[in-house]
């Protein structure tokens, strides 16, 4: 119940943030983080702040750990491997990775979705009602209700409206992909993470994604890994670019509203890699 | 307005890191002690067998433990316990073995190479291979029943002797000795096939000069592992009339044997303390030594075939 | 001018080399031989005994007695007894071998793995008679001692646990895989929506492995059909419709299994031309087509998980 509660203040709330001027709402801030796969050191002393319904993209040349930087937020490279972070990664001020904080908690705040769209072997409906199926929920209309909104939000409701039991793996892939997000909806993260949620995808169906994200910032706060640049300046709001240094770690070099990133670049680095892959 | 804003930053980072603590309720909780009972569970499940059969084997070499001695390996069965051996049953059980082990190479190593070197991927092809892994799952009574019904009705020939004991057997373990063979075929890289033939030899040439060598080691231990199966085979053995006790080791393939498993069986009926803990343990123990230790040696290639690739 | 005499073929060497292929070949159509020589000799010993006996007799009458008289040949005690003895090891068996490849799959430790692995492994290979001894000198005792004092010397229970431990590498290699064939994508979906190890492994990864589990169930039902050791030692020889209803009396006292029946008749002194020994062949048959059809529904089922991630 406390969770229903939840969401309707927050709706208050944000008509009211709408009322008055746009104004920044940071909702995650990363002091210092550092990552380390077991000895090898990943990610180096990364310091930058998401805001609420912003999205935040992720760029820089293959390699430079980006993904494993978007893993970080939502801890699924514990999953991976010997992983261990220094620094902190706040999220409403408490940080992710003190003991006391349950991933599993974490992840139902903070959602993903995958580069390869990963429909489970199941009916669309099993799949995008998965989430409050095994948070407790078994109301079958309330499912259907979570279910449709989430469909509708994803912009695959259209296109799959009447047809909820046949089986995810008969749609196309750009259907999966947004059948992956409505997934992610369904369980009203506040922040969802996408990582290159279009490279497996068509043109036109990356074009239909990219719609998405923009009306899915109304709602949620998106950060997402993506290798496309021309991607990142028609998507995002804000955007970071990284690189790797000498001992192959990953680093922050240049963070900032994206119109500024790639216009008016303050770091040399920065223009480097815009101008030779974006000119 | 400043101020408003201000507690809507305050409360929503509040809710922020409630919602991160306590969402959706105690579900996870619930989830999580289901997941630790499963996860015992499972873990029971996997050490049930190994921790009962590891119980079973301490009581039998136990019980076998002061039957088992030079005597007991040298001397023929009896109706005394304390008389009684096994080495009749024990060569008969190693010449059948063997005479196995000569049969089932040729044969099986011949069919291998067949499906992996010279037949087309064809329909027959897939047929054959069928064919083979249905008979891997054909109960070994039933392997029995064709040498009773053809080697010894058909044929004509006696019951119960070394040859058609071992012609009943070759064929039961044959689809091991097959499979075992074409999948050490199949390891060799083609590569070298190629390189053999863009020198112009035929491809029986190739066959045996690379391929058959390179694969010997992964064929072997196939062919032991099937070796050790044809050891412990008893149902067929009956059906074709092998005695269950014998009193003189065979001599030749044409006289009448008995094997050791078959001894088991016809000591595992006879009452009396000397049989039920004494002999039969002991024959078990011997059985179970033979069989670990050609297991063994087949793990052994199997290492050293690894280790020199 | 080169010689072209070296490049033609010599007829010696073609002849040794379609020799050669010959050989081999006649290697493997052996093994077509050998399911043609198996399905003959069942089905004409069989036949003649369908001629003395009505295949009515056998499929209805529920009296097997071939050996003492009055003769008579019904099967049906005999199915009875197989299906008590394939349901009691299955119990075991199927269970045990599923929750086995599940821990092995999904939580154990590589190194644990390259333990227990070969140690499962080692229960297939004991020979079924000294599971047959183990069942009748140390399980009954033991059964009777603790959870059953009213348990027979020969029962069927003892010989079912003993034959479903032996089957437990059976379903639990062939689950195993199954298991480990589901992507891991599909696991990290799952991991992303904040739902516990428990759940993914539950709701996610069995389903999506449930055509190779089947299919290691119907193979390891399939070994305790056919085995015979096992039951005739530690079974008795007691042929008798087993009633289900009344568990005690059906479990705790000795059964006889299509198998084991078998082995009776061919242990006994009947002439080659009776019809006590045709009557062998014709439970034969029934035999090899029971366990002929459950390997192939085992394989379609492996054919459907291998089909779906390759």
């Amino acid at each position: 119940m406390s969770d229903i509660k939840i969401q309707t203040e927050d709706q208050d709330f944000r008509k009211t943030e709408e009322l008055g001027s746009s104004d920044l709402d940071p909702i995650l801030e990363l002091r210092n983080l550092s990552f380390y796969y077991g000895d090898f050191k990943a990610l180096s002393d990364i310091s930058m702040t998401i805001y609420r319904n912003k999205i935040t993209a992720l760029i820089g040349p293959s390699g430079c750990g980006k993904s494993t930087f978007l893993r970080c937020f939502n801890r699924m490279n514990e999953l991976m491997s010997d992983a261990r972070v220094e620094g902190e990664l706040l999220l409403g001020g408490k940080n992710v990775y003190d003991s006391d904080i349950d991933p599993v908690r974490l992840r139902r705040d903070i959602g993903m979705v995958f580069q390869q769209p990963n429909p489970f072997p199941k009916s669309i409906f099993d799949n995008v009602t998965y989430g409050p199926r095994m948070y407790g929920t078994r109301n079958r209309a309330e499912l259907r209700r979570t279910a449709e909104e989430a469909l509708k939000r994803a912009a695959l409701w259209d296109e799959v409206e009447g047809r909820l039991d046949l089986s995810a793996l008969s749609l196309s892939g750009g259907q999966q992909q947004r059948l992956c997000i409505a997934r992610a909806i369904a369980v009203e993260p506040e922040i969802i993470l996408m990582d290159e949620p279009a490279s497996a995808l068509d043109p036109i169906a990356t074009l239909k994604i990219e719609d998405l994200m923009r009306d899915l910032a109304e709602n949620f706060t998106i950060v997402i890994v993506t290798h496309n640049m021309q991607q990142a300046s028609r998507v995002s709001d804000y955007t970071a670019f990284f690189m790797i240094d000498e001992e192959r770690s990953g680093y922050l070099v240049e963070y900032g509203q994206t119109q500024q990133i790639f216009m008016n670049p303050q770091n040399q680095r920065t223009q480097d890699y815009i101008t030779g892959r974006f000119g | 307005m400043a101020a408003q804003r201000r507690s809507v930053d305050e409360i929503r980072s509040d809710m922020t890191r409630n919602a991160v603590l306590e969402f959706a309720g105690d579900n996870i909780r619930t989830e999580r002690i289901k997941g630790h009972v499963f996860t015992a569970f499972c873990i029971a499940a996997t050490l049930f067998g190994i921790v009962s059969l590891a119980a079973l084997l301490v009581y039998v070499f136990w019980d076998a433990w002061g039957w088992l001695d030079w005597q007991f390996l040298t001397e023929a069965p009896s109706r005394f316990a304390d008389q009684a051996g096994i080495f009749p049953t024990l060569v008969g059980s190693v010449f059948v073995v063997a005479m196995v082990a000569v049969l089932s190479l040729p044969l099986g190593v011949g069919a291998a190479v067949y499906l992996e070197e010279y037949a087309k991927r064809n329909l027959l092809r897939r047929m054959i291979q069928m064919n083979i892994s249905n008979l891997a799952g054909v109960p070994s009574i039933v392997y029995g029943l064709l040498g009773l019904g053809f080697f010894v009705s058909t044929v004509g020939m006696p019951h119960g002797i070394v040859i058609v004991g071992a012609f009943t057997l070759t064929l039961k373990v044959l689809p091991i000795v097959i499979v075992s063979a074409q999948e050490a075929i199949r390891a060799v890289p083609d590569s070298h096939r190629y390189a053999a033939m863009g020198m112009g030899t035929t491809r029986w040439q190739m066959v045996h000069t690379v391929v058959l060598p390179e694969s010997l080691p992964g064929i072997l231990t196939g062919m032991i592992i099937a070796l050790a199966n044809a050891m412990g085979e008893t149902a067929p053995l009956i059906m074709i009339g092998a005695a269950t006790t014998i009193f003189t080791a065979p001599h030749s393939i044409t006289s009448p044997f008995s094997a050791l498993p078959l001894q088991i069986f016809a000591w595992s009926d006879l009452p009396g303390e000397g049989f039920q803990h004494g002999v039969t343990p002991a024959a078990i123990v011997v059985l179970l030594v033979i069989l670990l230790s050609m297991n063994g040696l087949a793990i052994f290639l199997r290492q050293r075939f690894s280790q020199r690739n | 001018m080169m010689d072209y005499k070296n490049l033609l073929k010599q007829p010696l060497r073609s002849l040794k080399e379609n020799a050669m292929g010959m050989v081999f070949l006649l290697c493997a159509v052996l093994s077509v031989a050998t399911t043609v020589g198996i399905v003959i000799v069942l089905l004409s010993e069989a036949v003649i005994f369908f001629s003395e006996v009505s295949v009515i007799e056998f499929l209805t009458h529920t009296r097997w007695s071939p050996t003492i008289k009055p003769f008579e040949f019904g099967v049906l005690p005999l199915i009875s007894g197989t299906l008590t003895f394939t349901f009691l090891s299955a119990l075991v068996a199927l269970p045990v071998g599923l929750m086995a490849a599940v821990y092995l799959s999904e939580y154990a430790a590589e190194r644990v793995r390259a333990v227990l692995k070969p140690a499962l492994e080692v229960l297939a290979g004991i020979p079924t008679v000294v599971y047959g001894y183990f069942a009748l000198v140390y399980i009954t005792p033991f059964l009777r001692q603790t959870l059953f004092p009213g348990i027979r010397t020969f029962n069927v229970l003892s010989a079912s646990i003993v034959v479903g431990i032996m089957i437990i590498p059976t379903v639990a290699s062939i689950s195993e895989d199954a298991l480990r064939a589901v992507p891991r994508s599909l696991r990290l979906a799952g991991y992303g929506l904040g739902v516990t190890k428990f759940q993914v492994t539950m709701t996610v990864v069995i389903p999506s492995a449930l055509s190779g589990i089947v299919s290691s169930f119907i193979l390891g039902i399939s070994r305790a059909i056919g085995e015979t050791m096992a039951v005739t030692i530690a079974g008795g020889n007691m042929s008798r419709i087993v009633n289900w209803l009344r568990p005690a009396d059906a479990f705790l006292r000795p059964i006889q299994t299509m198998t084991a029946a078998m082995v009776e008749i061919g242990m006994s002194d009947v002439s080659g031309d009776s019809v006590a020994y045709r009557s062998l062949f014709a439970v034969g048959l029934a035999l090899f087509l029971l366990t002929l059809l459950l390997n192939i529904a085992s394989e379609v089922f492996k054919s459907r998980y291998r089909e779906k991630y390759e």
